[in-house]
């Protein structure tokens, strides 16, 4: 028997999302369009709640029916409603023991409190339950250094620079793949 | 030498699909399980034509996706296109498969390479091409390299086969490197 929670941190938790109330809050991190030129290849904007809560469901619905992708809610122990963030499994490849991730929070200093332990319970889920040999972050611009940083702390190597890939205020500019292999992590908890 | 936009070189041309005709042909393509390993890393599994036919009848429109003819006999060997288009960035990845064994190595994949790159070069006006491509094909990564493709990383160990795991490089021409080459081309001839 395992005594291992999986969804359960020191302060934070990952649970199902909830698309009614999600969606309101997740709209407002719309207005930052590096997180939604995510959702498509078209030209980012913001986005209202009631698609947001159309994409939340359809995604819960697509995760339940094919198991090719994953959502969690980011929420605090204290609050349990409120959302601090978004963690996301879009791409799941079963017979190559591969899957993409992004995560995301609602603003840098939220980000800053909570992204070690956020992607240390990611990382366990993604390497001890779901059994990924390799998982990788598809893809982040370049100037989100910060963002960038954090990930590299947690053992994840810049493997691909796509150079001058994204357009943005009037130039062009790189954007990163940043992959950690199931060896490397596994290195790190010893 | 004519870089205008042409659909036609002098193996091959660029041709749309003939949907009835090539999805029946095409079914051959994919009941090749090496084709099908190397052009992407999902699970390899026969498709019959019927549903060749219906994936491109539901995707044909949002695609720049193109059968490759030869010239001689007009028989369809493979397909070529661009996809995942950016139009605000000018960026697009391209993809590329023949489907027999018989057809490798006589230069119809570099003719259609070459063909879809003044395409997307001089009608779409991309700045960037990128492609991706596994480790265990060198062949087409040396193909790539002659076209003016330059690597950019890659995703370490992301495809299993047979026991074995191989890496998916990143590769990528801009219109600046290949208007260089078109240069340097003419300078030669």
């Amino acid at each position: 028997m395992s005594e291992k929670q999986l969804f359960s941190g020191k302060r934070i938790e990952l649970t199902a999302v909830d698309p009614e109330n999600d969606s309101k809050v997740e709209s407002l991190w719309t207005f930052d369009l590096e997180y939604t030129r995510h959702f498509s290849n078209r030209p980012p904007r913001p986005m209202a709640a009631f698609e947001l809560r159309k994409a939340l469901e359809e995604s819960q619905k697509e995760s339940e029916d094919k198991k090719r992708n994953f959502i969690f809610a980011i929420r605090t122990k204290k609050d349990k409603k409120g959302l601090i963030g978004i963690f996301r499994v879009p791409y799941i490849e079963w017979n190559n023991q591969v899957a993409d991730i992004y995560m995301h929070f609602a603003d840098p200093t939220t980000e800053k409190l909570y992204f070690k332990e956020s992607i240390g319970l990611a990382l366990y889920f993604l390497f001890e339950e779901m059994n990924m040999h390799h998982v990788a972050v598809m893809t982040i611009a370049a100037d989100r250094t910060k963002t960038i940083e954090n990930y590299e702390r947690e053992g994840f190597e810049k493997e691909v620079v796509l150079k001058d890939s994204l357009f943005r205020d009037g130039k062009y500019i790189d954007e990163i793949i940043l992959g950690i292999l199931r060896q490397d992590w596994e290195g790190r908890l010893k | 030498m004519k870089t205008t936009t042409s659909m036609s070189g002098e193996l091959v041309r660029l041709a749309p699909i003939d949907l009835e005709k090539d999805s029946k042909v095409m079914e051959q393509w994919f009941s090749n399980s090496e084709f099908m390993r190397l052009m992407d890393s999902e699970i390899a599994i026969p498709r019959s034509s019927k549903q060749i036919l219906e994936w491109y009848e539901k995707s044909y429109p949002n695609q720049y996706e193109f059968i490759i003819r030869l010239k001689k006999s007009n028989e369809a060997i493979g397909f070529i296109g661009l996809g995942g288009l950016d139009w605000t960035s000018r960026d697009a990845w391209m993809g590329i498969g023949l489907g027999l064994q018989k057809n490798w190595g006589k230069g119809y994949g570099t003719e259609a390479l070459r063909l879809l790159l003044i395409y997307g070069f001089n009608q779409l006006n991309l700045n960037r091409i990128s492609l991706s491509i596994f480790s265990n094909n060198p062949r087409a990564i040396a193909s790539y390299k002659k076209a003016g493709f330059k690597i950019e990383g890659k995703r370490r160990e992301v495809v299993y086969r047979d026991g074995q795991r191989h890496d998916e490089i990143f590769m990528r021409i801009f219109r600046e490197e290949w208007l260089q080459i078109q240069k340097n081309l003419r300078l030669i001839k």
